[in-house]
């Protein structure tokens, strides 16, 4: 499995190995049944603490996005398979999207800054939606 | 806590007069990476010694695998167990590689020559070369070897990597991570190198002036910490009080840089009560936690 | 292993000191074969004997290296106490094979010296040449036994032979103030069995005494030194 880590971005590395994993499985890297690493081999692969890609798998294996056997590994679970039509119809949505922007006239940093910003602006508005519920 | 493999309570050590340690706690627990960061002169290396029953410590308590390991005699059963790799990599510079293999061997029952055949290949270390013609990354080398061959549940290392090139470095860290893996074996490490540190390491202690500023798990420490830059209307008054968690303010005009150890939620509520403050939240590296704490700032007011 | 490194720290050493030994027995024995000469060469074996006594003194720990301070090699004291033995055992097994070298030095320096000068085989019997190089034996080992306790706290190996040379410089100076001939180590001179053809118990309990008791002092000094 081919993860990339970043010490600098401050997000913790449990964290990234999580996201990665389950990017993975959203785009089809990694299917339903797929075996993953032992910890002791994706930490050593790493270079990682090996108590951290443990704590990965069990935080993954609590969201239900694979399953410890033991004795035999870890593998990605069955159910995810529903969550994963879900997101290739969002690939879908964003792939048509991003054409049309391009179409328009827009390069690649204005695109990634148009999406950052209504991620942006759609958090805030949660929040103050959150807030208002809170008061 | 009867899972620490080093337990370390109050600790405190002066030479003539200067104090080395004032009042240092550690506990390392069992099978973790433990990476122990400071500046130098903070007190890394008499904390070691101590451990290693080279220093008397003068007042404290030193537990080592769950038992008193202050005085001689327990100290030397202990050691039994502990694998040492020193400040300076010196060994008998009269000795061969393989006489000094030769020499440590015997000393540990549980010695594995398996481990012993693997290194020396991979280090790449010549069998007939006297260890005062060696190189000081070789010498590093040499002495990780005799650390990790006699199959120790403890590695105690000063500054491994030091002296090393970035690939043989990673040899090193990958042989860290995997002896860690496969036998459980406890790794205290210190080094200035951070980025090695947040690589393995998943718990540490910063240690300033002789005590332990911050130790944790670092992925806690990593999650809890957050810089919050902030662009007032007005210059804030000096006397203001901030809440618990707050470590460092730094105000120049009016803006701010706020470094929150946990409570980062209520900081931010606090910062949103300002008038006109617009605020960005950003996640912390080792590099800046262990700057910010040791390092003096004339602009802090915390 | 521990006298697997003290060998290798002193070999070179100890073969030094057997060459000068037979350069001084090759010399005399082709100058001459007079009584003055053996006499000589008594005395030239007896002063090589006590230097190497000084020279071998060591803590087990530190100054493993007499002639030049090599790189590294104080460095490596922390090396070694990481080892999980006691410093009486380190210190132990360094002054056994101390005391062993020098025996052998000695034994070898008298059966040479033996072999080499005929007239002394005629004037000395085997006896009185046993009783001497025990004599001798035990009063280097009190010399030994005080350079190893200044091996405990001296850092530097000239210290230690400047500190055993005071002492022996001390006691010819107060011979020449008081007029009496003061002597450290009587049984290898006045009292030697080649003279008296008894052995000089006195001397040799006093060495004997002077060797263990240094020897327990350097013990209880590495006791509680602190790297």
């Amino acid at each position: 499995m081919i993860l990339r880590l970043s010490q600098s971005s401050g997000m913790p590395i449990y964290l990234q190995v999580m996201e990665q994993v389950k990017h993975a499985v959203e785009t089809g890297a990694l299917r339903p049944g797929d075996q993953l690493p032992t910890i002791r081999k994706l930490a050593e692969d790493l270079v990682m603490n090996p108590n951290t890609v443990a704590r990965a798998y069990r935080e993954l294996e609590h969201e239900g996005i694979i399953e410890l056997r033991h004795g035999s590994g870890a593998f990605i679970s069955e159910s995810v398979a529903r969550d994963t039509k879900i997101t290739r119809k969002a690939q879908l949505i964003v792939q048509s999207t991003v054409e049309k922007l391009i179409v328009a006239g827009l390069n690649e940093d204005e695109i990634r800054r148009l999406v950052e910003n209504e991620l942006a602006v759609s958090r805030d508005s949660k929040k103050k939606l959150q807030g208002v519920s809170n008061e | 806590m009867s899972d620490c493999v080093i337990e370390v309570n109050a600790l405190k050590k002066s030479f003539g007069g200067r104090p080395a340690l004032n009042g240092l706690d550690l506990r390392v627990p069992a099978g973790s990476i433990f990476g122990f960061l400071g500046r130098n002169g903070a007190g890394k290396t008499t904390t070691i010694k101590t451990l290693m029953g080279m220093i008397r410590a003068d007042s404290g308590a030193v537990r080592l695998f769950g038992a008193d390991a202050g005085e001689p005699a327990p100290n030397i059963a202990a050691r039994q167990r502990i694998g040492f790799v020193t400040e300076d990599k010196d060994l008998y510079p009269y000795m061969t590689v393989e006489q000094i293999v030769r020499f440590t061997r015997p000393f540990f029952p549980q010695w594995r020559d398996d481990l012993e055949r693997r290194y020396l290949k991979m280090f790449d270390l010549p069998l007939k070369r006297k260890v005062s013609d060696l190189s000081k990354g070789t010498r590093s080398k040499l002495m990780l070897l005799l650390a990790i061959c006699h199959g120790a549940e403890l590695l105690i290392l000063d500054e491994p990597t030091d002296g090393l090139d970035p690939a043989a470095i990673e040899d090193v860290l990958r042989e860290l991570v995997a002896i860690a893996a496969s036998q459980g074996t406890t790794i205290f490490f210190s080094s200035h190198q951070l980025p090695e540190v947040e690589q393995i390491a998943e718990s540490i202690c910063i240690i300033d002036k002789g005590r332990a500023i911050v130790s944790g798990v670092l992925d806690d420490l990593k999650q809890y910490y957050q810089r919050f830059q902030i662009v007032l209307e007005h210059e804030l008054p000096t006397s203001m009080r901030w809440v618990d968690g707050v470590e460092h303010v730094r105000q120049e005009g009016r803006t701010i840089s706020i470094l929150a150890s946990r409570n980062a939620d209520a900081v931010e509520g606090q910062i949103a009560s300002l008038p006109g403050a617009t605020v960005e939240r950003y996640p912390v590296g080792l590099k800046e936690i262990f700057l910010e704490h040791v390092r003096s700032d004339e602009n802090a007011l915390v | 292993m521990l006298w697997y490194k003290a060998w290798l720290e002193t070999r070179w050493r100890a073969l030094f000191l057997l060459t000068i030994i037979l350069f001084v027995v090759a010399q005399i024995h082709s100058h001459s074969k007079t009584a003055n000469a053996t006499v000589t060469l008594l005395h030239g074996l007896e002063f090589i004997w006590i230097v190497n006594a000084m020279s071998l003194a060591g803590s087990g720990i530190r100054t493993d290296s007499p002639f030049r301070v090599l790189k590294g090699i104080q460095g490596s004291m922390y090396f070694t106490l990481s080892l999980p033995m006691s410093r009486l055992r380190l210190l132990a097994t360094r002054a056994a094979f101390g005391l062993f070298e020098i025996a052998a030095v000695i034994i070898i320096g008298c059966c040479i010296a033996g072999l080499a000068a005929p007239e002394l085989r005629a004037q000395v019997t085997l006896a009185d040449a046993i009783g001497y190089a025990v004599a001798t034996f035990l009063s280097c080992s009190a010399v030994f036994g005080i350079s190893t306790m200044f091996a405990t706290f001296l850092d530097q190996q000239w210290q230690i032979f400047a500190s055993m040379f005071a002492i022996f410089g001390g006691s010819w100076i107060v011979s020449q103030i008081t007029g009496s001939h003061f002597d450290l180590l009587p049984a290898m001179s006045t009292a030697s069995p080649l003279e008296t053809h008894v052995m000089p118990w006195a001397a040799v309990s006093a060495s004997v005494g002077i060797c263990v008791t240094c020897l327990l002092a350097a013990w209880q000094i590495e006791k509680v030194r602190q790297y």
